[in-house]
């Protein structure tokens, strides 16, 4: 087994770590609250040294890794200032829950409320969230309106266009559970009948507020189990998979 | 309706005119102001087609088709809203139809809007129209069984089972869950 390729120095290069510079790598529960000051580096603006503005921790926690939570899993790294180790299912769901686009999908009056809440006014766009108009684009459907018998499946067809994860919010009374028309002849009793829902909003139809809210739940709900999680329905399917051949 | 309308000089004009040209048609006012003739459903087809070519009529827009269900007296009751474009001139024609036997020739190529209202006639209360061109189901499934719209319908279809998410089940295993949520509500 000889050495034939030749080293090549861009992808061969590894960052060098200090042995000395504290215990890497040691895994360790971080309690609840705030970061514990460095010693030696008062909190405050980033203080401007000849390697560039050296940040605060506690003011880097809030910008560069939102994934954290308060008693998740951090590497212990207080040795390096303005550097902070997260585990990767955090951070990939972090990415998910930040750029969530929605389905262009309106069907009754809640289209409305959810066009003003893209809308300058209210802005789905802080959040990242964007409208596009392909199935296939899109990680979220927000189903805004009455479902009737002759559009489900319809609605199923496009559940099943977007990739995975997707994720699915019943937005108004109609998408709940069919709202005041429950148990009419044309009309399905609830989207969740068709699909399955994370978020229901109530009203009717919901204010631009309430669908914000219902997203900002959603957001949670994905940073507290994306990848790996309750709600990782690829995951899920696999185990339910492996669960139903290991009983044969 | 609680106050009945006077009718306007316009639909005056149109019974005078009916009165005048056609004795035999059973032609009154409703308690809306609109001149109605009730006609027999052979008579149907000629009638609509006086009501549209008379010169003194001349009635131009359908505005809606519809029927209604009268259970208890075993009939059903079509009811065709006409309109005079020139001078707002309203009628009404209505036409007897029997539970039993509901079939009706069609006014579809007398006015061309008529052709999705009597499929909607068709679709909700089971009416048929002969001699429509293209007599299908509109609003609901093309395997929905029965016409909901008739009184003594009933939905025997059971109902769709619910999606419910496995982590719903298990909603404590969520750790965003258990905290407060970004977003005060007051």
């Amino acid at each position: 087994m000889a050495e034939t390729r030749p080293p090549d120095e861009v992808h061969d290069a590894r960052p060098v770590v200090e042995e000395t510079a504290g215990p890497a790598g040691r895994i360790v529960e971080r309690p609840a609250g705030p970061f514990p000051p460095v010693p030696g580096r008062l909190p405050g603006p980033p203080q401007h040294t000849e390697l560039g503005p050296q940040h605060d921790v506690e003011s880097v926690e809030e910008v560069v890794v939102p994934a954290y939570r308060p008693g998740g899993v951090l590497l212990d790294a207080p040795f390096l200032p303005g550097v902070l180790l997260t585990n990767l299912k955090r951070l990939v769901n972090w990415s998910r829950q930040s750029s969530l686009w929605y389905l262009l999908f309106g069907i009754a009056c809640c289209a409305i409320e959810m066009m003003a809440t893209g809308a300058s006014r209210y802005d789905f766009d802080r959040f990242g969230i964007i409208f596009r108009a392909s199935p296939r684009q899109s990680d979220l459907m927000i189903v805004a309106g009455t479902v009737t018998e002759k559009l489900a499946d319809r609605v199923r067809v496009l559940y099943e266009q977007m990739a995975e994860p997707r994720w699915v919010i019943a937005m108004g009374a109609c998408a709940s559970h069919g709202g005041p028309f429950h148990g009419a002849y044309n009309v399905v009793d609830g989207v969740d009948r068709i699909v399955p829902v994370d978020v229901y909003v109530p009203g009717c139809p919901p204010r631009p507020e309430a669908l914000l809210f219902a997203v900002l739940k959603l957001q949670e709900r994905i940073l507290g189990a994306g990848v790996g999680g309750p709600g990782d329905a690829r995951l899920h399917r696999r185990l339910q998979l492996g669960r139903e051949v290991l009983s044969r | 309706m609680s106050e009945n309308v006077e009718p306007g000089p316009a639909t005056r004009q149109v019974f005078n005119a009916v009165a005048r040209a056609f004795p035999r048609w059973d032609a009154s006012f409703t308690p809306r102001g609109e001149v109605l003739v009730r006609v027999d459903r052979t008579s149907l087809r000629e009638v609509c087609g006086q009501l549209k070519d008379h010169p003194r009529l001349g009635m131009d827009l359908c505005h809606s088709l519809t029927a209604v269900d009268y259970i208890h007296e075993g009939r059903f009751e079509l009811v065709i809203h006409l309109f005079r474009l020139a001078d707002q001139a309203r009628v009404v024609v209505k036409a007897e139809i029997p539970r039993d036997d509901p079939k009706l020739p069609t006014v579809s190529d007398v006015w061309p809007t008529a052709e999705w209202h009597e499929r909607e006639a068709f679709d909700l209360l089971g009416i048929e129209f002969t001699g429509h061109p293209d007599l299908r189901r509109i609003l609901l499934k093309d395997d929905f069984v029965g016409h909901p719209l008739r009184k003594d319908f009933v939905d025997d279809r059971p109902p769709r089972p619910r999606f419910v998410r496995e982590d719903v089940a298990r909603r404590r295993e969520y750790p965003a869950d258990a905290g407060e949520s970004r977003v005060p509500v007051h």
